[in-house]
């Protein structure tokens, strides 16, 4: 995981591809720095003698010039790092604040004590030098450079009393006998010299050319003749002196009065211990005169080394502190801005984990961590909250697809949710009705929702009655109590539509008390009509006065007692419909059969049938489709026969079947008194009549049965289909599949124009009661 | 000629009138209000044909437990079932359970007569057979 996320995470860490490039300068800085303190070193030790190569101005220059070049170089190095850090500090990037102190730092703690080293040493040098060159050391040089000539001078003082005491005793001796008796001439002069102590002594010609000497290991060698010969330098009364310490002796020559263009010569040998720490006195006086001549040299030089080291060091440390904030500030720059990714909400990072880096390599593997258990958490909520959100559109899909309303309520009373169901039932989108009191939105629930408040039990049921849009609708009410949270209870409403519900119910139990009702009308019929008819039978016979009398009085109750039943028969018929078996038939044979019959009982009226299709097959009831059919007809014919015969003509009815799409469509067309301009849509409802003896049930029947049959009943004028033609024009209308694939209510679309001829309602109107009632019967026999 | 007729009909006004247009007929008839006094005519004499209302209000057994009853002890005396208004399956039953024919209140003289004189000669064949 963690590689995987390394290679992943490279393009967010833009401290990786520095730290890996130009590998040139990666190493040539530290090469410079090895460079630098070599160099260092080498002057170094060149410059403190330690090396066969002699210090010389020249040599020593040119070193100087060598690490003022690696000088230069490292300079050069840290102007390029600096330079990089302050344009990754103007960039604002990541950590090069800490960059900056770290480096500042490192050269502080680095530059410091060389500077402070280099101080003290330079004062060390001159406090050591001053030592050297003044006070004691200066006196004891000057001393022993004193005691040694002193040695000397001591040396020839004596040797001069010497040659002047051997000079006198030769002149006294007379001078010829130094011509005549060589030999007593040189003893003397030998005792004489023996007697001085002087170990060689010699008498010369002014060429240099040995007269008489005493005899010596050791040789002499002979003043030249031109110093003889200088009358400034050797003269007859002061000896000329000459101290030879490289020959370790001194020697003197004086010019002998008493014999012409004749010297004295003695020597005598120095004590060669002495002569050689003379010699090396005079050597050391010598070079510390040159030291100190040099001194301020030295000193300038010492200083240039500490210098260049101090400086050298100073570089490269600051090189190295570079260096070294680079590598520390490397992690730490890619955790600022991993984390400043992080910030940003991106928690895919993660940053690569050096071991070499220590604790810091540590704190980004903690950096890891944290990104990883970040991401699993958020990943983990982000789940949860998809889980809750599909959960959420599962309950709303629920919810929208329930047919019961719901509607939430929360606390405060008001709407919190509201599915579609609900929408409708109250007549209002959820849109408008969120967030506002419920006893806005739906004032008919302020009782139940105040008992479910006050009371202690979960769910309050009840029912309201509700007025939308003009229609009531009765609505099953429970109100669910949410008590998660006690302090703000919410509530859930369920809503359930059961206006069907309650008029089913209504019509069932309307159809029992219609069925009670039939059942006690028609029982005490029997005796009545069982009664007049046992009359008839009985004393029609024996009557012989006024019998059209007794005849017409027992007709009238016997036909009174039929109509009675009759309509008994049709109410309890209406309030108990059966209900529609739906099978394979053809609608063109069932309108043939249906107009045929028409025909035979009303020879007086044209009544054709058009069958746009034969066979036109459907699924219906045939029996009810029949009915209904002659029914409608059998309104046709007496809407007919209530026109006035002189206005009237000849009576007509178009009877046309077609299919219409998913319809069948059955037209029927009188030219009748035709329907009432007004509440035509009345005349669709049970019991409405316009007929003076009609039960206003035979529309509502029709009617009735298309329903059933997923269609409706068209009321419409003649004059519609015919131009001028008066007359109604009844459009029969039901689904081919038998019953309503889409939502038709049958009431709705009848209520357009002014409805139907219902069956008696031109008879009602002209009042011809006994022709209204007599068609009925015969409706009713064709129906059965 | 078989002309013994039993009607048996909870409601007085029907059967005293049925007896009278039947009594007017020239056949002979005898009335129960109940099922037991309509088993106890039948037991002192086998009548030749029973009128019998379905609905028998206040009696022990209603019109069609008396059908099966006389069925039962009499499979060969034909009972015409007179019902208190339209009603297919309660006809279905009787007719199912042995009765002739069934006569839906109300009805005319005509019918009464026509279904009784069948409903006799139809006892008078079985009888013979």
């Amino acid at each position: 995981m963690t590689t995987a996320d390394t290679s992943a995470t490279a393009p967010f860490d833009p401290s990786l591809p520095e730290s890996k490039g130009w590998p040139l300068g990666r190493w040539l800085a530290p090469f410079a720095v090895a460079i630098a303190l070599l160099s260092a070193i080498l002057t170094f030790v060149v410059l403190t003698g330690l090396t066969r190569i002699e210090p010389t101005a020249q040599v020593v220059n040119s070193f100087y010039l060598i690490d003022a070049a690696t000088i230069l170089l490292l300079l050069g190095f840290i102007l390029r790092e600096v330079w990089k850090v302050v344009q990754a500090r103007r960039r604002g990037r990541a950590a090069a604040r800490l960059h900056v102190q770290v480096v500042g730092l490192f050269s502080v703690i680095a530059a410091v004590p060389a500077v402070v080293v280099a101080v003290v040493a330079n004062v060390m040098i001159d406090r050591g030098l001053d030592q050297l060159f003044t006070g004691p050391t200066r006196e004891l040089v000057q001393n022993a450079v004193s005691i040694a000539k002193a040695y000397t001078f001591e040396h020839a003082a004596a040797i001069r009393g010497d040659i002047l005491a051997v000079a006198d005793d030769i002149q006294q001796t007379p001078a010829p006998l130094f011509d005549q008796d060589r030999g007593t001439f040189q003893q003397l002069f030998l005792r004489s010299a023996s007697a001085r102590n002087l170990p060689f002594a010699m008498l010369i010609d002014k060429n240099g050319n040995k007269l008489v000497e005493t005899e010596f290991q050791q040789r002499f060698a002979t003043p030249p003749p031109d110093i003889l010969n200088n009358p400034d330098l050797v003269n007859d009364t002061e000896p000329y002196l000459v101290v030879l310490p490289d020959e370790n002796y001194v020697a003197a020559v004086i010019r002998l009065r008493a014999f012409s263009d004749t010297f004295l010569y003695v020597a005598r040998p120095l004590d060669p211990f002495v002569v050689g720490q003379l010699k090396q006195t005079e050597l050391k006086a010598q070079g510390y005169a040159e030291m100190e001549a040099q001194r301020y040299g030295i000193q300038i030089a010492f200083a240039l080394m500490f210098a260049v080291i101090a400086l050298t060091i100073l570089m490269a440390s600051v090189l190295i502190g570079l260096n070294f904030a680079d590598r520390l500030v490397a992690p730490i720059r890619r955790l600022m801005n991993a984390a400043s990714t992080v910030s940003t909400g991106d928690l895919h990072v993660q940053v690569p984990v050096h071991r070499s880096e220590g604790d810091l390599a540590q704190l980004g593997e903690t950096f890891n961590k944290m990104t990883q258990e970040l991401r699993t958490q958020r990943d983990e909520l982000v789940n949860a909250s998809e889980l809750i959100d599909s959960r959420r559109r599962f309950i709303e899909a629920v919810l929208s697809s329930a047919s019961a309303g719901i509607i939430g309520v929360d606390g405060s009373g008001s709407v919190g949710i509201l599915n579609r169901s609900a929408e409708k039932l109250i007549g209002h989108a959820e849109s408008e009705t969120l967030d506002h009191p419920l006893s806005d939105v739906l004032p008919e629930l302020d009782e139940l929702m105040k008992n479910a408040r006050e009371g202690k039990q979960r769910l309050v049921q009840g029912q309201v009655t509700i007025q939308r849009d003009g229609q009531e609708r009765n609505l099953s009410v429970r109100v669910t109590a949410e008590q998660n949270n006690p302090s703000r209870d919410s509530y859930i409403i369920t809503l359930d539509d059961i206006t069907e519900l309650v008029s089913a119910q209504r019509t069932s139990a309307w159809g029992d008390v219609a069925r009670r009702i039939a059942h006690e009308i028609k029982n005490p019929l029997t005796p009545i009509q069982l009664s007049a008819e046992r009359i008839r039978r009985k004393f029609g016979r024996v009557i012989t006065d006024d019998k059209a009398v007794f005849e017409q009085c027992t007709d009238t109750i016997i036909r009174q007692v039929d109509d009675i039943r009759r309509m008994v028969d049709e109410f309890s018929r209406f309030a108990r419909m059966p209900k529609p078996v739906m099978e394979g038939e053809d609608v063109a044979d069932t309108v043939r059969q249906a107009v045929f019959l028409m025909k035979v009982a009303h020879s007086e009226i044209d009544i054709e049938a058009e069958l746009k299709q034969d066979p036109l097959r459907a699924q219906f009831d045939r029996r009810l489709i029949s009915q209904a059919l002659t029914n409608i007809i059998k309104n046709a014919t007496e809407a007919i026969e209530a026109v006035p015969a002189e206005e009237l003509g000849r009576g007509r009815i178009d009877v046309i079947a077609a299919r219409e799409n998913n319809d069948i469509i059955i037209d029927v067309i009188d030219n009748g008194i035709g329907l009432p301009k007004v509440a035509r849509a009345r005349l669709l409802e049970p019991y409405v009549t316009t007929r003076e003896k009609g039960t206003g049930l035979g529309l509502a029947i029709v009617g009735r049965v298309l329903e059933d049959h997923g269609g409706r009943i068209e009321l419409k004028d003649a004059s519609d289909f015919r131009p001028g033609q008066r007359g109604a024009w009844m459009r029969l209308r039901f689904a081919v599949s038998g019953h309503a694939d889409k939502v038709e209510a049958g009431a709705e679309p009848a209520g357009d124009k002014p409805p139907a001829s219902e069956k008696m309602q031109p008879a009602a109107e002209t009042g011809k009661v006994a022709e209204a009632t007599h068609s009925e019967t015969n409706i009713e026999a064709a129906g059965n | 000629m078989a002309n013994d007729i039993l009607i048996v009909d909870d409601e007085a006004d029907i059967r005293e009138l049925v007896a009278g247009i039947l009594d007017d007929e020239g056949f002979t008839t005898r009335t129960a209000g109940d099922s037991d006094s309509a088993s106890a005519e039948i037991a002192s004499r086998k009548p030749d044909l029973v009128f019998l209302d379905i609905w028998l209000q206040g009696s022990k057994l209603d019109g069609l437990q008396l059908l099966e009853e006389i069925k039962r002890d009499h499979a060969g005396l034909p009972v015409v079932m007179i019902s208190g208004h339209g009603n297919i399956e309660t006809a279905v039953a009787a007719i199912k359970s042995g009765a002739f024919d069934f006569m839906e209140k109300p009805f005319k003289s005509e019918r009464l007569i026509l279904v009784t004189t069948r409903a006799l000669a139809q006892g008078q064949q079985s009888a013979a057979a």
